[in-house]
């Protein structure tokens, strides 16, 4: 029988904790999305060092390297993503500099991800956090300098519905650049809808794993006219499991 | 939520030795000095109560003129409600005195606070409750006003119940309640200081009175919800069928939460209740003043027969103030539009002379106004009333203008005016009147009188056209709210019509309140 989306993310949360992590990796974190129904890109982890897995020649180029460490939460600061590498050599390349980058910063490499890019669009964000009175609320905004310096978000109490997905997008100023104001592509709502509702919805990701996920950042999703990836995710977990505020 | 009868009717029973106990022990009465024991019993009198009253004293026989009873185990019958005011340490113990005879206490004492002494005496003070079988309202609390039970905590007697109720977590703020509801005329079912909130808190008050059908509003001043969660399934279950304004203290203060991503850090306490509100049709409010006055605009507001427009149609003798309340209607979201040419034809007809100026917003000289003793007043807004159907009439006067008038009762005749046209337009449009003073005490007096009129008569008054511009927003935000849940219940919405008028500068969503 199938595993569940969440009987997937708490055997995933499990290994994290055992391993006296806090938060998800990266592809782990992905697992997770793509079991509730979330877009991932497609990847393949690569080890330290040594020759490509056969299994690489599966994705499509142009590709993603990222590094994965416990000691590092915003990767593209240090220098821990490469966009656009043209094939395996390029790849291969980047893995080595990356290394030796964080040798000299003193950084654990758990391994490399090598994922494909996200057809281009408009980098939104969604995220959770869990309030010790309120218990999750989930997070809309645009992403880059939107989230980053205008703090252009909206927030809802979970377990939402669609008209309160349909009035946080709304809500947030900068929402026009998504209906493809200056020329840029135009995102169907419905496809914004059904993100926040599988997150935040009343059988989505966020009420299944109330009691694990002290902190989500989905940062960012790039939506387009044709689909929505998460290009990046971020699960941090509460102090103990299955305990309460 | 208590939705069903039995439910509903277990909430009242549970609430009802406070709002109208019919025996009252009131602990902390001295019989050398006025402490606040006595000033508690002399505040019930005044207030007109019916039941009986025990002072608590260990020794004296008799307080305030009424046998006194050394505990609470030995009054002649069992007690509603006891209103305790003494040293903190005395207070579990005075409790348990009372196990099986007491169903309410409300505890003013203080020094159960977060120091280790205080946290101690809590936790006595909750196991005293809790096996004494009663419930506690406190401590650090300054009592219960309940006009139907004729009690009230500070001087000044009751009013005539009515149907706001009002719950504070501030005793201080409660008064303020008291003391400005009075002059604006409300009345209310019930306000209630909740002090520490150690055992009867806000998710208790607001069953109460979501389920209370004497009251039609809620107000809550609030610092601190123990348990925010329920308190969101509970407004959110109650789907605004009564408005509950909300006065949210220490927004700025719980900022922001200590985080380790982006989102943590972008969550503060602000927004989360900006979330709930939205979600739930709850009305924040930020100042004292707005929370008064919203309360004053649902008390008065009857559910409209027609589509909230956000349409408003301003009236008075105003000149720049009709020009600068125009401004602040915009920004909140309410459009001043021009009226439709067949009204303003019909406004020619009247033979208003020359000075005034006929479309929206109507401003009239008081010189034009004071025609025909009110009667061209009431001519315009009927005209307007009848051609027209905004979502709100905003009369505006300014009274030291038109008190100038001394040769004829211009108020009176102007108010005569307003209250006829309320009561033509009742579920169409609604009515709010702004009276403009000073302040000054020539011009109170009369003022007071005609707020009370108004308020009688369904119409809220306010001070100033941005106060009135703001309650108005709350009534519409509310309405639309209602309108726009009653739409999408029970079906998948396809389209969001929030979604494509981003942008337009009048999409009510995208106020700054509620």
């Amino acid at each position: 029988m199938q595993e569940s989306p969440n009987d997937l993310a708490r055997r995933l949360i499990d290994v994290a904790r055992r391993d006296g992590r806090r938060s998800l990796d990266e592809a782990a974190a992905k697992q997770v999305l793509a079991a509730y129904g979330i877009d991932v890109p497609r990847s393949v982890r690569i080890p330290l060092e040594g020759p490509m897995p056969g299994a690489l020649a599966d994705l499509a180029a142009p590709y993603v390297l990222k590094i994965m460490s416990r000691d590092v939460l915003h990767k593209s600061d240090m220098g821990g993503v490469r966009l656009a590498l043209a094939d395996a050599l390029a790849v291969s390349a980047a893995r080595a500099d990356m290394t030796n980058a964080a040798a000299r910063a003193d950084v654990r490499l758990d391994g490399f991800l090598v994922e494909e890019m996200a057809p281009a669009g408009h980098d939104i964000v969604i995220g959770a956090f869990r309030d010790a009175s309120f218990g999750q609320t989930l997070m809309f905004g645009l992403g880059g300098i939107f989230v980053e310096l205008l703090k252009d978000v909206s927030f809802r109490i979970c377990p939402i519905q669609r008209v309160d997905a349909c009035e946080m997008i709304a809500e947030v100023r900068s929402a026009p650049v998504l209906l493809g104001a200056r020329g840029g592509v135009a995102v169907a709502e419905a496809r914004l809808v059904d993100l926040l509702m599988l997150i935040g919805g009343p059988r989505g990701l966020l009420e299944d794993l109330a009691d694990e996920l002290a902190e989500v950042d989905l940062n960012p999703i790039i939506v387009s006219a044709t689909g929505a990836v998460a290009a990046d995710a971020r699960f941090l977990l509460t102090e103990r499991a299955g305990h309460g505020d | 939520m208590a939705t069903d009868r039995p439910a509903r009717n277990a909430v009242l029973e549970r609430f009802e030795p406070l709002f109208n106990p019919r025996a009252i022990a009131v602990a902390g009465v001295s019989a050398k000095t006025i402490s606040q024991g006595n000033t508690f019993i002399r505040n019930l009198r005044e207030a007109g109560y019916q039941g009986a009253i025990y002072p608590i004293h260990p020794s004296e026989s008799e307080l305030e003129g009424l046998p006194a009873f050394p505990s609470l185990a030995d009054t002649p019958t069992p007690v509603d409600y006891v209103f305790v005011a003494i040293g903190a340490e005395a207070v579990p113990a005075l409790l348990r005195s009372g196990a099986g005879r007491v169903r309410i206490a409300q505890v003013m004492s203080s020094g159960f606070g977060a120091n280790v002494g205080g946290r101690d005496l809590s936790r006595e003070l909750t196991a005293a409750v809790q096996s004494a079988g009663m419930r506690l309202l406190g401590p650090n609390c300054m009592g219960t006003c309940s006009p139907r039970g004729r009690m009230n905590f500070i001087a000044g007697g009751v009013d005539a119940p009515g149907s706001v109720g009002v719950m504070s977590q501030s005793g201080g703020l409660s008064i303020d309640v008291l003391r400005h509801g009075r002059y604006r005329g409300m009345r209310f079912s019930g306000v209630v200081s909740l002090g520490n909130c150690l055992d009867l808190g806000p998710n208790d008050l607001l069953e109460y009175f979501l389920a209370d059908p004497n009251t039609r509003v809620i107000g809550a001043y609030l610092e601190h919800v123990p348990d925010g969660r329920r308190f969101f399934e509970q407004l959110r279950a109650a789907q605004a069928a009564k408005p509950v304004v909300i006065l949210k203290g220490g927004r700025s203060a719980q900022g922001q939460r200590a985080a380790a991503s982006h989102t943590g850090s972008l969550a503060s306490d602000d927004q989360i209740w900006r979330a709930m509100a939205r979600q739930t049709g709850t009305v924040m409010v930020d100042t004292l003043e707005q929370f008064i006055d919203v309360l004053a605009a649902f008390e008065t507001s009857e559910p409209l027969q027609v589509r909230p427009s956000a349409r408003v149609v301003l009236f008075g003798n105003g000149g720049g103030a009709s020009v600068l309340a125009a401004d602040c209607m915009a920004q909140l979201g309410l459009e001043v539009s021009p009226l439709r040419p067949e009204t303003v034809a019909a406004l020619e007809q009247l033979g208003v002379p020359p000075g005034a100026s006929l479309d929206n917003p109507i401003d009239v000289p008081a010189n034009i106004l004071q025609r025909e003793r009110g009667g061209l007043a009431r001519r315009i807004l009927s005209t307007v009333g009848a051609h027209e159907t905004p979502e709100a009439i905003v009369v505006h006067l300014n009274l030291p203008v038109i008190l100038g008038y001394r040769h004829v009762d211009m108020l009176g005749d102007l108010m005569q005016a307003v209250i006829h046209v309320r009561s033509q337009m009742a579920s169409r449009s609604r009515l709010l009147l702004v009276l403009r003073s000073t302040g000054q005490p020539e011009f109170e007096e009369r003022r007071s009188e005609c707020v009370c009129l108004a308020m009688q008569a369904g119409i809220p008054v306010f001070g100033q056209l941005s106060e009135a511009a703001h309650a108005l927003a709350a009534l519409h935000g509310h309405a639309s709210f209602v309108q726009s849940r009653c739409q999408s219940t029970g079906t998948e919405i396809r389209s969001c019509p929030s979604y494509h008028t981003i942008g337009t500068a009048t999409y009510a969503g995208q106020r700054s309140i509620a």
